[in-house]
């Protein structure tokens, strides 16, 4: 299995079963994108997104591979302004800005992950007459299979 | 009784302003090859995402595909003003149409085609090679 399963599995598992965190924006966490028509009902709202951004493998003698370093956005995003979403801003940057390596399993397949905010990010923009605020970070994630 | 020898590089101005101006030259000139490397990210490669009236766009993670020339017409490079150089896509041609792409549409419609963020990442080495190649070269 491949690196970025692993990935997608550290956001999936760390932000999925944290209860507060849950309590905040219920389980509104998507890859990607938010299903279609979301966007249509106010109560879909707060929900969070992580995106991938860019990636490159770090190799050593023979080709292998050590490890994937790559860049994910990772987005909280609400209808009622940025103090609707702060709670859930703050506690998805504590889950996610590690200073161990954390551990995450998919599939029966083991993978480390250490995880960092390397900058902040947030917008406001108003789409078809509805106004978004949205605040998170770009994340550098650096996983590899476990040994 | 002791000796001493002193040596004294009396050219460090002029080696300073030397290697301070091809430091210059070697920033913008990484920042001309990143602009590059977008437009050929736009323009070439293949695109797997829906088709719109026979425009063939981009899936999500891909770099953009060229519509309207808006995004391929914002992509420049600047010096800044007291070192360093900028590489940017955007501005006034194009301001919501590369925001949206590279961090996704607002509410989370639609995910991002990230084109500066990956670029920019790829360059790092790039940028480095180029102003230790630059120093290297004005101080021989």
């Amino acid at each position: 299995m491949d690196e970025l399963s692993g990935a997608n599995a550290f956001f999936e598992q760390r932000l999925l079963e944290d209860a507060d965190l849950v309590a905040e924006r219920a389980d509104r966490l998507y890859e990607g994108e938010a299903p279609e028509g979301t966007d249509a009902d106010p109560t879909e709202y707060p929900l969070q997104v992580y995106q991938f951004m860019s990636g490159k493998d770090v190799l050593a003698q023979g080709a292998a591979r050590i490890y994937t370093d790559c860049l994910f956005l990772v987005k909280t995003i609400g209808r009622a302004g940025f103090g609707e979403i702060t709670a859930a801003v703050t506690r998805t940057d504590a889950l996610l800005h590690q200073a161990q390596v954390v551990p995450v399993t998919i599939a029966g397949v083991d993978f480390l992950a250490t995880c960092y905010r390397e900058r902040p990010w947030q917008r406001s923009s108003t789409s078809d007459g509805v106004r978004y605020y949205e605040r998170g970070g770009v994340y550098r994630l650096y996983v590899s299979l476990a040994p | 009784m002791s000796y001493d020898v002193k040596i004294v590089l009396e050219r460090i101005p002029e080696i300073f302003t030397i290697v301070k101006s091809a430091v210059m030259e070697a920033e913008l000139h990484t920042a001309q090859e990143l602009a590059q490397a977008m437009r050929e990210k736009i323009t070439s490669g293949s695109k797997s995402g829906e088709v719109y009236g026979g425009h063939q766009a981009s899936a999500p993670g891909e770099a953009p595909a060229d519509w309207h020339h808006g995004l391929l017409e914002s992509i420049g490079s600047v010096p800044i003003s007291g070192g360093g150089a900028s590489a940017f896509a955007g501005g006034e041609s194009a301001p919501y149409e590369a925001e949206d792409l590279e961090y996704g549409s607002p509410g989370g419609k639609i995910a991002a085609r990230p084109l500066v963020t990956p670029t920019a990442e790829e360059f790092k080495p790039i940028f480095v090679a180029n102003i230790s190649q630059a120093v290297k070269d004005a101080v021989k």
